[in-house]
C-alpha cells in the first residue's frame, strides 16, 4: 500500500470524521458532531491521503486556537459567569460558543491569533497559598459532549491559571501528555491539549465490536 | 394486569437489592399499592431485608422460594401463589397496618437450578440456542402469571445477565438501572442500555429518543462531591437519569437490617426519608402504577 495513505480506524476514525465535519464552514456544531458520529458507526475502516489528514489536523488546530483566542477576548464577560454559584448553566454556554464559533471566522482568525500573544504562566513558587479552585467548577466531558470541541474551548478560558487547568484535567481523570503536565506553557496549548485528550476518551467510549 | 419493574445493572454492589426494597416499602405505603417483589438474586438479599433469616432460612426449607418455583414449574403447574410469602416486611404504615408486601424469596440454589433448567430443554439433542431460548422464555412465561398478582411486580435482578434476569427485562415495562457514579459505572450503564432496548451498539441506543427508552438510571452511593457530580453529569448525557440521587447516608445502610419489631417508615429511614419520598414522587409520576 502506498505510503502516503494512512488507514484509520477505532478512535482515529472517529476522531477524523469529527474533524472533518467539523472544518465545514457551513454545518453547525451540533449538525456536524450528529453527521461525525452517524458516519463514523457505518464505516469499520477508511484509508485517507496523508497531505489530506495532515491539512485537516492542522486546520483543527487551528480552528481551536481561534476558538481559544476568541474566548479570550470574551474573557470580561465569562468572569460574570464563572462567579455564579452553580455553572450548569450550559445554555450560557452555548451561546458563548456560538459568539466565539462567530469570531472564528475564516477571515477573521489570524487576526486573531496575531492578537492575542500566547500567555505563559509560570508554576506559582512553593510557599504560594493553596488554590481555592474547584476541579470539577464543570464537567470536562459532559461539556464536550452536549455542546461541542467550541464550547469546552470557551469554557476552559475561564480558567486563566495553568495549574488551576492541570488540577482540572487530573481531577476528572483527563490525562494529558507528559511533556505539559508540569512547567511553564502557553494557555492556549494547555486547553487545546486537554480539548485533544477528552476527544480521545469520547472516542474511547465510543469504540464498539 | 401488575406493572413489571426490574432493577437491574450487570455491574454488583451498585444497590439493585435497597432500591428494590425501598420502592416496595415506598409504594405499598405510600402509594397504597399491592406489591410483589420477586428475588432474582442468589445471595436473596432483598428476601434477608424483607424478611430476616430465620423466615428466610425457613423458607428455604419449605419450598417458598423462587428456585422451586421455577424448577416444579418445569414437571408442572403448581401456581405462583404456593411460593410467596405474604405481608413481609419490618415496617408499618403511618395507621399501624402492615402494608401488602408480598415476596416470592430468593434460594441459593437459583443458578444451580439455572443450569439444570437448561439442560432439561437440551434433552434430545436440542441445539444449544434453542435450548437457551426456551429456558428465556420459560422464565418469562413463570415469571408474567405474577401480574395479575399485585398492582407493582418489581423483579429485583441479580448482577450479571443470567436467563433469569434477561426474561425480567424483555418482561418489564419499566428497568431502574441504580449506578455509583464511578468510571466502570459508565460502562455498566452502556451495557445494560444495550440489553434493555436489545441492540448491539450504544450508538443504536442513542439513536431511541430518551423518552422512548424502557430505563431509568438512578445514581446510588451519592457523595457530595464535585466528582461524583460530573460523573453523573456524564452518564446522563447519554441515558435517561432519575433527577434524585440516593445520597451515601448512614441512615439509608442502617435501614436494611430487619427487626422483628415493626417501625413506620420515617422510623426505619431516619434522614433518608425525604430522599426516599422524593424518589417515589419522581417515579410515581412516570410510572402508571
Amino acid at each position: 500500500m502506498s505510503n502516503d495513505t494512512k488507514k484509520l480506524a477505532g478512535p482515529a476514525k472517529d476522531r477524523f470524521f469529527r474533524r472533518l465535519f467539523a472544518s465545514d464552514p457551513a454545518l453547525d456544531i451540533a449538525t456536524a458532531d450528529r453527521l461525525a458520529v452517524r458516519t463514523a458507526s457505518l464505516v469499520t475502516s477508511l484509508r485517507v491521503r496523508q497531505a489530506g489528514l495532515s491539512a485537516l489536523e492542522k486546520e483543527a488546530t487551528l480552528r481551536r486556537a481561534s476558538a481559544a483566542s476568541a474566548a479570550e477576548t470574551l474573557e470580561p464577560g465569562l468572569t460574570q459567569v464563572a462567579a455564579l454559584p452553580e455553572p450548569k448553566a450550559t445554555d450560557t454556554v452555548a451561546g458563548a460558543a456560538a459568539e466565539a464559533a462567530a469570531r472564528a471566522e475564516p477571515g477573521a482568525t489570524p487576526t486573531a491569533i496575531e492578537a492575542a500573544p500566547a500567555e505563559t504562566q509560570p508554576s506559582p513558587p512553593a510557599s504560594a497559598p493553596p488554590s481555592t479552585f474547584d476541579p470539577f467548577v464543570f464537567g470536562l466531558v459532559p461539556v464536550f459532549k452536549r455542546h461541542g470541541a467550541d464550547a469546552l474551548i470557551v469554557r476552559l478560558a475561564e480558567i486563566a491559571s495553568a495549574d488551576d487547568l492541570r488540577a482540572m484535567a487530573k481531577a476528572q481523570q483527563i490525562v494529558l501528555p507528559r511533556e505539559i503536565r508540569t512547567g511553564p506553557i502557553d494557555l492556549v496549548t494547555l486547553r487545546t491539549a486537554i480539548l485533544d485528550a477528552v476527544e480521545k476518551r469520547v472516542a474511547d467510549r465510543k469504540a464498539s465490536l | 394486569m401488575g406493572y413489571f419493574l426490574a432493577v437491574a445493572n450487570r455491574k454488583g454492589g451498585v444497590g439493585k437489592s435497597t432500591v428494590s426494597v425501598m420502592l416496595a416499602h415506598a409504594f405499598a405505603v405510600w402509594g397504597g399499592k399491592r406489591v410483589l417483589l420477586v428475588d432474582l438474586d442468589a445471595q436473596s438479599n432483598s428476601s434477608l431485608i424483607l424478611i430476616g433469616n430465620a423466615n428466610w432460612i425457613e423458607a428455604q426449607k419449605s419450598s417458598r422460594n423462587i428456585a422451586a418455583y421455577i424448577e416444579d414449574k418445569m414437571y408442572g403447574q403448581n401456581p405462583i401463589t404456593d411460593y410467596i410469602v405474604r405481608q413481609v416486611s419490618d415496617i408499618e404504615t403511618d395507621a399501624g397496618k402492615p402494608p401488602a408486601i408480598s415476596l416470592l424469596p430468593g434460594s441459593l440454589r437459583f443458578e444451580d437450578m439455572q443450569d439444570e433448567l437448561i439442560s432439561f430443554y437440551s434433552r434430545n439433542s436440542t441445539p444449544f440456542r434453542q435450548a437457551k431460548n426456551k429456558c428465556a422464555d420459560h422464565f418469562r412465561r413463570a415469571l408474567q402469571v405474577a401480574g395479575p398478582l399485585a398492582d407493582l411486580v418489581i423483579l429485583d435482578c441479580a448482577p450479571g445477565i443470567s436467563n433469569a434476569t434477561a426474561a425480567a427485562l424483555r418482561l418489564a415495562d419499566t428497568v431502574i438501572v441504580p449506578f455509583r457514579p464511578d468510571s466502570v459505572s459508565e460502562f455498566a450503564v452502556d451495557k445494560i442500555a444495550e440489553i434493555v432496548e436489545g441492540k448491539l451498539r450504544k450508538d443504536e441506543v442513542m439513536d431511541i429518543p430518551p423518552e422512548k427508552r424502557r430505563y431509568r438510571c438512578l445514581a446510588n452511593y451519592v457523595r457530595p462531591v464535585g466528582a461524583d457530580r460530573v460523573m453523573i453529569e456524564t452518564i446522563a448525557v447519554d441515558h435517561p437519569t432519575l433527577t434524585t440521587q440516593l445520597p451515601m447516608l448512614p441512615d439509608l445502610a442502617n435501614a436494611f437490617f430487619w427487626s422483628e419489631e415493626r417501625q413506620t417508615l420515617a422510623e426505619k429511614y431516619g434522614a433518608a426519608t425525604d430522599t426516599m419520598r422524593a424518589l417515589y414522587a419522581e417515579l410515581s409520576g412516570v410510572l402508571p402504577v
